[in-house]
């Protein structure tokens, strides 16, 4: 047995006089041999690195400890211990980046500003995957949503509408300027309603439409709302809407005001009685607040009567009408999801940026979201949140890093004659440029190799490898161009 | 067994680079705090020790436009190695070059602005900022700094152009600019002269020029934008007949339908607010085969630098630029020498018109920190004090607005591959 | 199978959807033609001026929703790539004007001639084998996944393209010199308020008028066109019959790659500028001439591209309320949504590929 197993490597050993030992090894219980191997190894290459110079960094040290603690521990106390950890880790995380070390390759650890931008657009991939995971509707505008939250958030938290003079126990605005200023919390479920509603209204004309055919028609609402946003001032609408290109800043910061104050809480987010507080860590903590709602909602709504329905539709929509599901109705509470949790991830965006421009929004940012879904693995929570993370990191920082680290040790790079309009010049790689390529790349990959993600929902994995029905995915008859359609062209 | 053999494995791997490509140690630094290095460079600093406070400038490093802010940091750079060595007055100072674009947008960034701006109001050592480029990232970072502890940061812009940052005109938006002082305390200064006086000293070389009816066009940028709002406000009451305010779109295929629209109304001029990266090379090849040889086109200075409107060719010809500043033509005996010594120093013969400017602003700057007792609001009270005389830029000084006092509009107009120095007028404004 | 509510429910909204669409549709075209008769009334020189431009932007478009509508008619997939071929067609062209001819303004005939034929010959070529692999390498495995899998791989397919196209040429536009004479061939009115049809237009008709011409040839007489129809028709049918079905998507993919780049050397020769991502605003503009004409219906693509170029056209050039440049894409994305949403089979009804 352990001679086959070990087979030419084996005999060299024996003939080495290490046939003991080994043999000895061979012989231990599967689980002190499980429990063995890793610290092993990880000594030995720790002790070489040592030798060679470079001590371990106590984080690395404990990172170490930990992945060890959770390899270890049983499957049951896993489930538990890991969401935990992994929650406390997220939580503390602006204590310990500090003295973090310096990742191989892509170098650096995500900043804080990094981490809050992850913590948004998590939100908003959760918020697509109720759409396209959920329901497998396929939406190619939810940049629209996202620019509708934010925009929300200049409108009711700004001077932007100076004719009106509105406080609703708003924080850190400058005074004697007029507009309408509202707690940033109640921003956050009035632009988060308001985008639902507007999914809605998005949704009633079009979500009849078949799979592809709703995928374009979001996709040209992704492109007409920006359109709007930056035409929408006084010569292009008649009414200053907007503010066209300028965009409108600033934005009052978020906070908890006088008496929540008083309770510990932190007053104004940006600033303190003169005195700067972290404003990222704050807006982390209110984002990661944020995503704890919406991956609640979004598993207590999956297993509702409602997302049961949306995973019947994704199914066989046909046999989901069959059996009672209503689907335009089903299909719009889908939208209307999707796009509330988008809207908030809008307005605690343009919140952390102090502001909104009309370049936020565009239509490669909608893919981008998209290949966070799909990267994850369509309808599970979890793999999307990975998705987001890794995807955002690369964009923030991942690219850039990598790039550097190649241009410093591969290629024959000369930053100074370096063309920044060119993906290679000087022997330098700019790699940041190429980013939609890489995400593009990353998408086809997944679809042609790993179509369910990289964490698949189990139930969605099955649906990928027996198929649906025997009929595509998301239509109730292929050629047709939706259920009542097909019963129009019956009767005709 | 398997699974035991992947996490090893994966283990290993992952220790290995690790270990092959190194752990990092912090290091400990002593005197000025350095700002974060994701979007800063490091400390610029040859003087003994480590400098007691910084300066840093906000920039667009990257993109397309990056050539323009790269030279205005090596000028920067110039003034405070060679002019002060690092030293204003009692105080030593270092420099730091901070980047506020992202590659993928290729120009500024509202989250790097923002994060920018953060990054100065906490780093006590941060004494004063020499920027911003854009004037929506001037936007973002003066209400930060402005709050900032230990007092307001003073800011000087040699680019920012947009008007709201320091006055109202009649586009401004509601409640600026006092939005972007929340303390009530001006910290912010600039030396280029805004669009309300260079979109409209456009109208008023119109006027000269005795064109009756003018076209205008933008890019619905917020720059070119607000300069063809300013533009439009003079001529209509130079009494010049406005027969159109539309926008270009950058990434058209064709902009011959606009051309006949303009044909059609038979307009003489044609104002193009905007910056010549947005397609505008097309803009005017399209524009020029459908109008015809007659109608001029001015331009304000997002058209320069003027090889690249050259690129249109025949159809750039004749076309008047705008440069809201001095020209280098103009400059007095000191501005000259700086230009001798700058070359000399960049190594690169032809000195960028914003690297001079930018060199004013540093020693505007250090100056004021010479002056001041080391504290922030000092350098603000010192940065509004200022009085420059026979300088880089001549003589002048700010008003409360913390406006140039001798605001200049030079015109220049395209002839083959350069633009030729035509006009320079001190514009009266709206 | 709908259950007896629900049944209630559709009829009810099929009545309302069946009244409405047809309404507002009419409403709007009844709009829309007084507002060109009303322009054509003030300024008639220039209305015609407007339209001649409109024609030829949508001969061009044309030609790159021939592309889209040819796959979808025998694959019922939006190639979201298409339009990055066409894109990369018009960069074989830069190459070709700038650095095999090094062109300047106004060349001479013969090297122009010279260089458009090289030009079509190369783009065509080699954007019919890109369009070709891309179906081999990203579409085909995916031939009986979920419907929207290959779509969203398009997508990801269009994005390599794009990177593909800037890793080539770089991020900044290309220009190129004007190549094509631009003098008058004939003149309507006194200049220069006159109608002026100048020579580069006419070259834009004549490089795609035969193209489309060959394409019906190709598509309806052919041995090969056949296989195509019949595969478009029902894949099983036509395999049992012996067609390979494989071959015949793969000649399809070739056919619109070549269109896209055709397209693409006219583009470079006529517009003079080429960028990475100009397939992408274009591709969807040309996607949606090919919607409103009703996709996979051949002379609808045409109908709707020279719609859509006419009307991208009238609200720019014209002067009398018209909503002008910045609102262009609203527009164009605007009738997308109406269409798709009121009338999704087009203007020419649900018609298959064969046009019958």
């Amino acid at each position: 047995m352990t001679q086959q197993r070990h087979g030419r490597i084996w005999r060299a050993l024996e003939a080495a006089g290490l046939s003991g030992p080994l043999e000895r090894w061979d012989q231990q219980s599967f689980v002190v041999r499980r429990a063995v191997t890793p610290v092993v190894i990880a000594v030995l290459v720790i002790a070489i690195a040592w030798a060679a110079g470079t001590p371990p960094s106590p984080a690395l040290l404990v990172l170490l400890a930990l992945t060890y603690a959770l390899y270890m521990m049983p499957r049951t106390w896993r489930r538990i211990v890991l969401p935990v950890t992994a929650f406390v880790l997220a939580i503390t995380y602006p204590f310990y980046l500090d003295e973090l070390f310096a990742i191989p390759i892509f170098r650096t650890f995500p900043s804080m500003d990094t981490m809050v931008v992850m913590a948004i657009f998590t939100m908003m991939a959760i918020g697509l995957n109720i759409v396209v995971g959920y329901a497998g509707l396929l939406d190619l505008g939810y940049v629209a949503f996202y620019a509708l939250g934010a925009y929300g958030a200049a409108w009711f938290a700004s001077n932007h509408f100076s004719q009106v003079d509105i406080d609703i126990a708003s924080v850190g605005r400058i005074e004697g300027v007029a507009g309408i200023h509202i707690s940033i919390w109640l921003v956050l479920i009035i632009a988060a309603c308001m985008t639902a509603i507007a999914g809605v209204l998005i949704g009633l004309p079009t979500l009849r439409l078949r799979g592809d055919y709703l995928a374009i028609v979001t996709l040209g609402f992704g492109e007409i709302l920006p359109q709007i946003a930056r035409n929408g001032d006084e010569q292009g609408l008649g009414f200053n809407l907007t503010n066209g290109p300028p965009g409108i800043n600033p934005i009052d910061p978020p906070g908890f005001g006088g008496f929540l104050g008083d309770l510990g809480l932190p007053e104004n987010f940006l600033l303190e009685q003169d005195r700067y507080v972290n404003f990222p860590n704050l807006m982390y903590w209110g984002a990661i607040a944020l995503v704890l709602i919406t991956v609640f909602s979004s598993l207590r709504l999956r297993d509702s009567r409602l997302g049961r329905a949306w995973i019947a539709i994704r199914e066989d929509e046909t046999a989901a009408a069959a059996m009672g599901i209503p689907l335009m109705r089903t299909k719009t509470w889908a939208y209307a999801a999707g796009a509330f949790f988008g809207g908030a991830a809008g307005t605690w965006f343009a919140a952390f940026n102090q502001g909104v421009f009309p370049d936020n929004f565009f239509f490669n940012l909608s893919v981008f979201i998209l290949c966070m879904v799909i990267l994850g693995g369509m309808g599970n929570v979890w793999g999307v949140i990975a998705g987001a993370a890794f995807l955002v990191y690369l964009d923030k920082e991942g690219l850039s890093n990598f790039a550097g680290w190649i241009n410093d040790t591969v290629l024959p790079c000369d930053p100074v004659a370096q063309n920044p309009s060119n993906a290679f010049s000087a022997g330098c790689l700019n790699a940041p440029l190429l980013s939609f390529g890489i995400y593009g790349t990353i998408i086809v990959l997944v679809m042609l190799f790993r179509p369910q993600g990289l964490f698949p929902e189990e139930r969605r994995k099955l649906e990928f490898e027996h198929g649906v029905h025997d009929q595509p995915l998301w239509d109730a008859q292929s050629g047709a161009v939706s259920t009542d359609v097909v019963e129009k062209s019956e009767d005709l | 067994m398997k699974r035991l053999a992947v996490v090893s494995g994966l283990l290993v791997l992952g220790v290995a680079v690790a270990a092959a490509t190194g752990f990092a140690g912090s290091s400990a630094s002593t005197g000025a705090t350095k700002l974060p290095s994701s979007s800063c460079g490091p400390i610029f600093y040859k003087g003994s020790g480590s400098p007691q406070y910084l300066i840093a400038s906000d920039l667009p490093l990257q993109g397309a436009g990056r050539a323009q802010p790269l030279s205005m940091v090596k000028a920067i750079q110039y003034v405070l190695e060679k002019q002060f060595n690092f030293k204003a007055g009692k105080y030593t100072v270092g420099f730091q070059s901070c980047d506020d674009s992202t590659a993928q947008t290729g120009g500024w960034d509202a989250a790097k602005c923002t994060s920018n701006g953060r990054a100065y109001a906490n780093d006590r050592s941060v004494l004063g900022v020499l920027g911003t480029f854009n004037t929506g990232c001037a936007k973002l970072i003066l209400p930060i700094i402005n709050r900032a502890p230990g007092g307001p940061i003073a800011m000087i812009s040699s680019a920012n152009t947009g008007v709201g940052l320091t006055h109202t005109a009649p586009w401004t938006d509601p409640g600026e600019p006092k939005i972007y002082y929340p303390t009530g305390k001006r910290n912010y200064a600039r030396v280029a002269t805004g669009d309300d006086f260079q979109g409209p000293a456009a109208a008023d070389l119109l006027k000269t020029l005795k064109k009756k009816k003018v076209y205008i066009l933008h890019d619905n940028q917020a720059f070119g934008k607000g300069v063809a709002l300013g533009f439009q406000q003079r001529a209509k009451k130079l009494g010049i007949t406005v027969a159109g305010f539309q926008a270009w779109d950058a990434k058209a295929t064709s902009y011959e339908s606009i051309g006949e629209r303009i044909k059609s109304t038979g307009a003489d001029s044609i104002y193009l607010g905007g910056i010549v990266c947005n397609n505008g090379v097309k803009l005017l090849k399209d524009l020029r085969a459908s109008i015809g040889k007659g109608p001029v086109f001015v331009g304000p200075d997002g058209w320069s630098p003027f090889s690249a409107t050259a690129g249109a060719g025949a159809a750039a010809q004749g076309m008047y630029i705008s440069i809201a500043g001095l020209p280098i033509e103009k400059l007095g005996p000191t501005g000259k020498k700086f230009l001798a010594e700058f070359a000399k120093y960049q190594g690169r013969k032809v000195v960028d018109p914003y690297a001079v400017y930018a060199a004013q602003t540093a020693q505007i700057m250090l100056n004021a920190i010479a002056k001041s007792n080391g504290t922030r609001g000092s350098v603000v009270d010192q940065v509004f004090k200022t009085k420059v005389k026979d300088g880089i830029m001549g003589t002048f000084g700010f008003d409360k607005n913390g406006n140039i006092t001798a605001k200049a509009i030079s015109f220049y107009q395209m002839k083959g591959k350069d633009g030729v120095y035509k006009f320079f007028i001190k514009p009266g404004g709206v | 199978m709908v259950t007896e509510a629900y049944a209630h429910v559709l009829t009810a909204r099929r009545r309302f959807s069946d009244v409405v669409g047809p309404v507002l549709g009419l409403a709007l075209v009844v709009v829309v033609l007084l507002w060109l008769a009303v322009n054509l009334y003030k300024d008639p020189y220039s209305f015609f001026r407007v339209m001649s431009i409109g024609i030829t932007n949508g001969s061009l478009y044309a030609l790159v929703a021939l592309g889209y509508t040819l796959v979808y008619g025998i694959l019922e997939l939006i190639n979201f790539a298409h339009g990055d071929v066409f894109m990369l067609g018009g960069m074989f062209a830069a190459t070709v004007i700038l650095d095999m001819f090094a062109l300047g303004e106004d060349p001479s005939i013969g090297s122009l001639v010279a260089a458009i034929l090289i030009a079509l010959a190369v783009a065509m070529l080699a954007c019919g084998l890109i369009n070709a692999t891309v179906e081999a390498v990203a579409y085909r495995p995916l031939r009986r996944a979920p419907r929207l899998a290959p779509l969203i791989t398009a997508i990801g397919v269009s994005f390599i393209l794009q990177d593909v196209g800037l890793v080539w040429k770089g991020s900044e536009t290309v220009a190129m010199p004007r190549t094509l004479p631009d003098g008058a061939m004939f003149t309507i009115g006194t200049c220069p308020e006159c109608v002026r049809y100048t020579w580069d237009r006419l070259v834009v008709l004549v490089i795609t008028v035969p193209v489309l011409l060959l394409l019906i040839w190709l598509v309806q007489y052919t041995r090969q066109g056949k296989a195509m129809r019949a595969t478009a028709q029902d894949k099983e049918a036509a395999a049992m019959m012996g067609i390979n079905v494989n071959r015949t998507i793969s000649f399809t993919f070739l056919i619109a790659g070549g269109l896209a780049g055709a397209a693409g050397v006219i583009f470079a020769f006529y517009f003079t500028t080429v960028r990475f991502d100009t397939g992408f605003t274009l591709g969807l503009i040309a996607f949606t001439a090919a919607v409103l004409g009703g996709i996979g219906n051949l002379p609808g693509a045409v109908l709707g591209a020279l719609l859509i170029g006419l009307i991208q056209a009238f609200n720019e050039g014209l002067s009398w309320m018209a909503p002008g440049p910045n609102w262009t894409q609203s527009i164009v994305f605007g009738i997308l949504i109406l269409i798709l949403v009121f009338r999704p089979q087009g203007l020419l009804g649900e018609q298959t590929p064969e046009g019958s």
